[in-house]
């Protein structure tokens, strides 16, 4: 199977970026719903949809001592299945909101990237753009981290995060260079269309 | 930007090639020491039963301890066994031979010409490296360590195995670039 053009290789994983894409905006969607709904119900007592949203100062999972703290566990819809639970606080709010925002991006421009990978011209105006954007979100993504878990958190770093952090700056150069390139290609196929 | 990176690779090629030729030397002579019970270069290149790391003293083992040469500086240490060894010299090997190619491939790129056969064959190479890394270390990992997995070495592993792919990518891209640049020439 070839790797680029039509019905190829990248036709797949652009599809396979588009489900995953799908997939974090749905959980990002909902997060966000359980999160409102959850701030709101503790603020004004109310009880909407709290068997899947459980907002409360004490969780079955932890021992700390009552009313010193607040948790969170949200459900998938009509399932019992947990999707997420933690401290609901406005620090978990904003690390999990900038999380899944990067993670929408990621997959978004992945999709994008790969669907233009699939034209009949490889070297093209669209994909260059596409490659700009994909590069400054992974550029952003480390800086953008580290000042959360830094200002917000004012917690030391920790290897795994430093190892994720490096990756996606690396993959933000690559692409920069790859970018690069496109342009060179892009060059190249105007001058030849023009002598033809 | 290019030149930059190139020669940056190149230090850190210089760097790794330097660490695996003096770390097998340190192995040859301190595995010849130890089997015939000479002291060459023993302040160096140190073997034997017992160890001070930092305080604590290791017993029950055959250690190492390799220092810089003309300094008092460590470079290495651990256990003096087979296993270790063949750890160091994959490590080693590995990324003495992933900063060669990789300055090759960005020495290739400050050329004139972006899209040339040279940089098509360091790419190809560079991918292919990347690519047997991941058995190769991971066999490493269940052989010589015989211990679990730890997530930041399946994450080193993993960014290897995507490198790879994307490099792969990359050579089709040049090879695009490549005809494009052939056919431009050919109507000058």
């Amino acid at each position: 199977m070839k790797l680029l053009g039509q019905k190829s290789v990248s036709t797949i994983i652009s599809y396979l970026f588009l489900a995953l894409f799908i997939i974090f905006l749905l959980h990002a969607i909902y997060q966000s719903i359980g999160f409102g709904i959850g701030y709101y119900n503790w603020t004004t007592s109310h009880h909407l949809f709290s068997e899947t949203f459980y907002v409360n100062d004490e969780i079955e999972y932890a021992s700390y001592e009552k009313g010193k703290y607040l948790f969170f566990r949200f459900k998938y819809p009509f399932f019992d299945q947990q999707m997420m639970t933690g401290f609901l606080s406005l620090n978990t709010f904003i690390f999990h909101t900038f999380q899944s925002i990067f993670s929408c991006l990621f997959f978004f421009y992945g999709h994008k990237n790969f669907g233009d990978l699939s034209n009949k011209e490889l070297f093209n105006e669209t994909i260059i753009k596409h490659l700009k954007t994909f590069s400054v979100i992974n550029l952003l993504y480390a800086p953008l981290y580290f000042l959360i878990w830094i200002f917000i958190f004012r917690s030391g770093t920790e290897g795994g995060m430093l190892m994720t952090s490096f990756a996606f700056l690396f993959l933000g150069i690559i692409l920069h260079f790859i970018k690069a390139f496109f342009q060179r290609g892009f060059q190249l196929q105007l001058e030849n269309n023009l002598t033809i | 930007m290019s030149t930059a990176i190139c020669y940056i690779l190149f230090l850190l090629f210089l760097f790794f090639a330097f660490h695996l030729i003096y770390e097998l030397f340190g192995y040859g002579i301190s595995y010849y020491n130890l089997k015939t019970n000479n002291k060459i270069l023993f302040d160096t290149f140190y073997v034997g039963n017992t160890i001070d790391w930092g305080g604590t003293v290791g017993t029950g083992n055959t250690y190492f301890r390799f220092k810089y040469p003309f300094l008092d500086q460590q470079m290495v240490t651990g256990i003096f066994s087979l296993k270790m060894f063949l750890n160091h010299l994959l490590q080693g090997f590995f990324y003495t031979l992933f900063f060669f190619s990789a300055f090759k491939i960005f020495n290739g790129m400050s050329q004139k010409i972006l899209f040339n056969q040279e940089v098509i064959k360091w790419l190809k190479r560079f991918s292919i490296l990347n690519i047997i890394f991941v058995p190769l270390s991971i066999l490493n990992w269940f052989y010589n360590f015989e211990s679990n997995f730890n997530l930041d070495i399946l994450l080193i592993i993993f960014i290897h195995f995507l490198l790879g792919i994307m490099v792969y990518f990359i050579i089709e891209f040049f090879k695009r670039g490549f005809e494009l640049q052939n056919q431009a020439d050919l109507t000058i």
